[in-house]
């Protein structure tokens, strides 16, 4: 009941896609107040643990997570957001996008 | 400086150091479901920490300091503390490109000492605030630590500045500027110089104060 409450709340602040967004699909989330490396540990074990993720790559310059998804596998944006929030940062966006990790992470590396 | 006077300020200084190393930074900044782990030394004492993330507010843990001194010409333990400790995160706020906290923290224990018999129920508690960019950082923390056989009130202030904005695979390297006062027990604030190098989840310090203490930190997250 509390978990889909958050979803809801986030869908509703416009946080999260709504439901229809494919949940395969790369995701690259903005995260505010994420300083630090050492803090932020804390996202890239919670998305490593799960069987459904594949790469992460974090960005503290351009404020980003994106996180790719084994074959025919995803999770959801209020998923996503919860594992976010949990590990104490704030999630400004949640965008499904069709480039890979490596390709987001070459595209921000390039700027 | 006589032994008791030894004796006493090694304590208020580990008091300091369990206030101002674990809770400085990331110690308190635990995710939900993760552990961090800590040892701290200076030429007066050592201690380690463990602590768990149990809500993204909450996180709880044990911590075992001992202090160590000159006794009858050796250097050896002066006392221990074995402490129980929880750390809560009354207001956290999110900038684009900062973060500002408030904690409060508090646990109990009981202690061992070369200057009182026994064993003495012990308890300490306090409030930390800080704020932090990927260039500049400032926490101010009290730490008030009670029993029986001692009362001491720790304060510090830590002021950081990185020469580069290091990014999340990088080694960040931070330069510190420490100062502290431990209320009765040592006149005048002892500041501390030191160098912070992280990447990823390890976590490292080392300075050397204006008193001649050197002292390291290493921490983990798991």
């Amino acid at each position: 009941m509390f978990k889909r409450s958050i979803a809801a709340a986030l869908v509703a602040l416009g946080v999260v896609s709504p439901v229809w967004a494919d949940p395969t699909k790369t995701a690259r989330i903005g995260v505010d107040g994420m300083v630090c490396a050492f803090c932020a540990q804390g996202i890239e074990k919670k998305l490593k643990a799960r069987a459904e993720v594949e790469r992460i790559f974090v960005s503290l310059e351009n404020r980003i997570v994106a996180v790719g998804f084994r074959s025919g596998r995803g999770l959801s944006d209020a998923e996503l957001g919860r594992m976010i929030v949990d590990s104490g940062y704030k999630v400004t966006e949640i965008a499904r996008v069709d480039a890979s990790v490596d390709q987001i992470r070459a595209s921000v590396q390039r700027r | 400086m006589t032994l008791a006077r030894r004796r006493t300020a090694a304590i208020a200084f580990a008091a300091g150091v369990a206030a101002a190393a674990p809770g400085a930074h990331a110690g308190l900044f635990i995710g939900k479901d993760l552990w961090m782990v800590m040892a701290y030394g200076t030429s007066d004492m050592r201690m380690a920490e463990a602590m768990y993330g149990i809500t993204p507010r909450l996180s709880a843990g044990v911590g075992w300091t001992e202090l160590r001194g000159t006794h009858a010409g050796r250097l050896g333990r002066v006392t221990d503390i074995g402490y129980l400790q929880a750390n809560l995160l009354l207001h956290r706020i999110h900038a684009p490109d900062s973060v500002a906290n408030v904690y409060a923290f508090g646990g109990a224990g009981a202690s061992r000492g070369n200057f009182f018999g026994g064993t003495e129920a012990t308890w300490h508690g306090g409030l930390q605030a800080d704020w932090e960019s990927r260039r500049w950082y400032v926490n101010g923390n009290v730490h008030w630590w009670r029993s029986d056989a001692f009362s001491y009130r720790i304060d510090s202030l830590t002021l950081g500045w990185a020469p580069y904005a290091a990014d999340y695979e990088d080694w960040a390297a931070w330069l510190l500027l420490k100062g502290e006062r431990r209320d009765p027990l040592m006149s005048g604030t002892e500041v501390t110089p030191a160098l912070r190098l992280f990447r990823k989840a390890w976590w490292f310090e080392i300075g050397r104060s204006n008193r001649g203490s050197w002292m390291f930190n290493v921490m983990h997250v798991f």
